[in-house]
């Protein structure tokens, strides 16, 4: 087994003059350096994308341009990490240092640096302003919108870059095995682009290359990328060994990020409360490669402004390139970001109006049967649009106004004084993947001779459980125990081709498929039944693996098994594919209970409540996990986790002390209220909850500060230093 | 990979080597390590693969390893701090045929999400359980403290910590219940059957983790 090193880039943006590596190669236990001169030039995206011509490629094994303090300049590796490392050493570089974009405004200037000049790259939007891509949706007007209102506000939101600091860090292994096939172990989940992305760039045959996902650490969404895969298989490729490749944890943090996003919201509201245009415009950076998930995923889901739908509605986005870490997938793409701006922006309407905040949203929100009337322009290419067939955000909104005390503690704002203040902030959350994209999974499920079953799904499962709730529509369809499932996933090899560009569509996916092949495998077992007992199949029924008829008779799907395979000579299986048409829209609404300390700045939450819509929950015990996570990981994005870069681009947070994720000591007392809705379009009426508590904490937290101080924040984190200077800053005005 | 994998990663390359005795889970073990070495390597090279790789600076709590009685993070210990010592990882709480009550509490409750940071907590519990039979729900966060969790939230495990406590004192538990609100009743889908699976795919990776498996990075 060898082991490869990295060498990071010093500068945030440079070339490589000349690299010398005659001294590293020549250091006794080292195998191979790789150079951007040593690696085919093939451009590729690290993230799968919406299959067109116009995909994005801009990344390159290794590249004689560098673009952040991190990017790959060469490739060591050797016997032992020790010698990689002293490998690493002694590769003498000569960096012409250009000019670094640093902030995403800097980027659109006119005497920018480019970022990707190169000719090979191609689906780049306008290079010669660093624009990855540009987003455009609208419906109606808004400026026609805006002339209309009774009256126009205006906000600009901030989120500063975090990371999805998954527990385990990037991790690969190749070899070649027996059969002389190139094997990639990783933590990635998505081992079928992997597949096709090496082919490509390694120039192998898809068919040579096997991509075992392994079990893997929750990755907050981030593992969807193709981040070691390929020097690791390069690597392999030229020194015929077995070889590991892993990221440690500073590395980690730089190697996919979620990037700082500016938001401009502009609403136009009628006396009553009725908003009749919303805008919201977006400039994010992608760092140095275009993987924002809004590249990617711009079909995929449904952006924060359709929850509440109006008359005007404009959806913009500029993705830009930056001289950092390249953004990573993060769970639900832009969507906390997003509704951090607008249900801040809906409190402050209300506040102007004089209404309160919550009537302000029952009087706007989406509804069951109302249209996404932002979908169709978002390019999804779509005849009908997607209807909404459930909403639970009434039930949703009433529990939290209930459990919060809403109108109690709400009345109690203006005698706020004292060194410690409390407030209370409320908001809603929804997320919809239309599957405009289409999203395919198989399945293949054959009967053993023992009557269990084995379940080959192309779906993956980072922690989130999704794989214990496919094996349970299996079961519910079969009729059998959950323990006469064996479910087999993840495999290029042996499991059927996913397309996952997030976990969420991915399990309608895949669990659309299941439930089709495993009707399939029920009409198969009770037609072979309905021989064996003398009964029509019809009147058959399957209850904890025992067949049983109108009369008594009964066997078992043991019996059936055994009764094919001798007697009728063929085992019992059978295959389905599922294509996602329309999934349902998931719901939450999450209140806040925060204590602000005047003096230091901190904010305290001390109670969170979150009521999701989850349609049917298959699996409580699985949900509430996930959710309870999800809240975790928003309370640091929103009070405590920040990517912190010098001048000169390079990270100063790059461990788990300077960069604060929740602990257990911090966590807030939690409520978590499931909410069962009746919506046909997912499989069993489940519906993925995993994301949609992320988005609401950033905002009600904001709100519940507003209402402890009567100072709006419009930065997140919320870190004690911003609410000082916001709190000074109004001393100053009031004297 | 056959065992040919396992001798690859013996070898030492230029490093000199010393021989450390230790007890580990309870086995005396005579084991060669480099003087440069850390202890998360040294375990995780001898097939202990439920000590995780987190971070190198031991602040993450994935590789925590109970030294004596303490958890400490392995990944900034040297291996020869440890000869002579008695170390407990995992592998040393239960097996899947008998869970330790801490390793079937967390499978109970769902504190298991994709099991991670599970060996570290559940070592931490244990040497906590050891020293406080009684936690306050206050203690038993103090005691997870240095183990992060990126899935989970923290709630489910405090409250299998707790669970666990309460039945090595001999304590009945009450069920465990959601706050679901007007599930959709076309179909019974009995709570009851969650455990099994849950517990199989749980128990699965827990047992993934308790269990030495050179596979396994």
């Amino acid at each position: 087994m060898l082991h490869a090193r990295i060498l990071p880039s010093p500068h945030a943006h440079a070339v490589i003059r000349t690299i010398d590596i005659s001294e590293a190669k020549a250091l006794p236990g080292v195998y191979a350096v790789l150079t951007h001169k040593d690696v085919p030039r093939v451009a590729y995206s690290s993230v799968e994308s919406t299959p067109s011509a116009t995909a994005l490629q801009d990344r390159y094994c290794l590249d004689y341009i560098l673009r952040y303090v991190g990017d790959r300049v060469a490739v060591v590796v050797a016997e032992t990490p020790d010698v990689a490392e002293q490998a690493l050493k002694l590769i003498k570089v000569d960096y012409e240092v250009l000019p670094a974009v640093l902030h995403p405004r800097h980027a659109l200037e006119p005497n920018a640096p480019r970022l990707h000049p190169e000719k090979e790259s191609s689906g780049i939007f306008d290079y010669t302003r660093n624009v990855a891509a540009h987003i455009r949706a609208d419906f109606g007007d808004v400026e026609e919108g805006f002339v209309q209102a009774d009256l126009v506000v205006e906000g600009e939101y901030f989120v500063s870059p975090s990371q999805q600091v998954p527990l385990e860090n990037h991790t690969v292994m190749t070899y070649f095995d027996e059969n002389n096939c190139l094997v990639v172990r990783t933590n990635c989940q998505a081992p079928h682009y992997v597949r096709r992305a090496l082919a490509r760039i390694l120039g192998l045959p898809a068919r040579r290359i096997r991509v075992i996902s392994t079990e893997t650490s929750g990755s907050a969404g981030g593992r969807q990328e193709l981040l070691l895969e390929d020097l690791c298989a390069l690597l392999t490729t030229v020194t015929r060994r077995p070889v590991t490749l892993a990221y440690t944890r500073a590395e980690e943090f730089s190697s996919s990020v979620y990037t700082p996003h500016i938001l401009r919201m502009k609403t136009g509201v009628l006396r009553d409360g009725t908003i009749i245009a919303n805008q919201m415009i977006l400039l994010a950076g992608t760092g140095a490669y275009g993987t924002h998930p809004l590249i990617t995923q711009r079909n995929s889901l449904i952006p924060a402004l359709a929850l509440y739908p109006c008359p005007h509605l404009r959806f913009g986005a500029e993705i830009v390139y930056t001289n950092h870490a390249p953004a990573g997938v993060f769970c639900g793409t832009s969507l906390l970001q997003e509704f951090f701006a607008l249900e801040s922006h809906i409190d402050e309407i209300a506040n102007r109006l004089g209404m309160d905040a919550l009537a302000l949203r029952r009087k706007n929100w989406i509804k069951t049967g109302d249209t996404y009337r932002l979908g169709q322009d978002s390019g999804l290419g779509r005849q009908d649009k997607p209807r909404v067939e459930s909403c639970g955000l009434p039930a949703c909104l009433q529990i939290v106004e209930d459990k919060l005390n809403w109108a109690g503690k709400r009345k109690h704002a203006a005698a706020k004084q004292g060194r410690f203040r409390r407030g209370t902030g409320v908001a809603l959350a929804m997320q919809e993947n239309p599957g405009g994209q289409a999203n395919t999974s198989g399945a293949l499920i054959k009967l053993n001779g023992d009557g269990s079953f084995d379940l080959f799904v192309g779906a993956t499962d980072g922690g989130s459980g999704a794989t214990t709730m496919v094996v349970q529509i299996a079961a519910e369809v079969l009729g059998v125990p959950l323990t006469d499932i064996l479910i087999h996933t993840s495999e290029t090899d042996f499991t059927p081709f996913a397309s996952s560009t997030d976990a969420a569509t991915a399990f309608y996916a895949s669990s659309g498929a299941t439930r089709k092949v495993s009707e399939q495998m029920r009409r198969q077992i009770l037609a072979v039944a309905g021989r064996m007992l003398n009964v029509l199949p019809e009147a058959l029924k399957i209850s904890n693996g025992l067949i049983s008829g109108p009369n008594g008779q009964q066997v078992m799907i043991e019996q059936v098994a055994a009764y094919a395979l001798y007697n009728d000579g063929r085992q019992l299986m059978t295959t389905a594919s599922w294509k996602v048409q329309q999934t349902p829209a998931t719901f939450a609404a999450q209140g806040v209970e925060v204590e602000v300390d005047t003096e230091t700045g901190n904010v305290r939450v001390f109670n969170v409540i979150t009521a999701v819509d989850v349609g049917r929950a298959i699996n409580p015990l699985i949900i509430e996990g996930q959710i309870q996570g999800s809240v975790a990981q928003a309370l640091g994005a929103t009070l405590s986790e920040e990517l912190l870069y010098d001048q000169k681009g390079a990270l100063l947070t790059a461990n788990l002390s300077d960069y604060r994720i929740y602990a257990a000591p911090d966590m807030p007392e939690m409520q978590v209220y499931l909410v069962g809705t009746d919506d046909a379009s997912g499989t069993f009426g489940a519906k993925v909850v995993a994301t949609v508590p992320l988005y609401g904490i950033a905002p009600a937290i904001a709100n519940a500060v507003v209402n402890a101080l009567g100072i709006r924040l419009y930065h997140i984190p919320l870190t004690p230093e911003r609410l000082l200077r916001a709190i000074h800053t109004q001393t100053k005005k009031k004297s | 990979m056959s065992r040919i994998g396992v001798a690859w990663f013996r070898r030492k390359g230029t490093h000199k080597s010393m021989e450390l005795e230790l007890r580990i889970n309870g086995v005396i073990e005579s084991l060669d390590a480099a003087p440069n070495e850390s202890l998360q390597t040294l375990l995780r090279r001898e097939g202990h693969c439920s000590v995780k790789h987190g971070c190198e600076t031991g602040e993450c709590g994935a590789c925590t390893v109970l030294v004596e009685g303490v958890p400490r993070p392995s990944c900034v210990m040297l291996a020869a701090q440890a000869g002579g010592c008695e170390l407990m990882t995992v592998e040393g709480l239960g097996v899947a045929s008998k869970l330790h009550p801490l390793q079937e509490a967390f499978i109970e409750v769902g504190a298991v999400q994709c099991g991670f940071c599970t060996p570290g907590m559940l070592l931490s519990a244990y040497a906590l359980l050891k020293r406080n039979p009684s936690p306050t729900k206050d203690d038993v966060r103090d005691a997870l403290s240095g183990n992060l969790c990126r899935c989970g939230g923290y709630e489910k495990p405090v409250q299998a910590v707790l669970r666990a406590a309460a039945v090595m004192r001999g304590e009945k538990v009450e069920a465990l219940k959601y706050n679901t609100i007007n599930p959709a009743q076309e179909q019974e889908v009995e709570h009851g059957n969650l455990l099994p699976v849950l517990a199989s795919s749980a128990v699965a990776s827990t047992v993934k983790l308790a269990v030495a498996n050179p596979f396994l990075l």
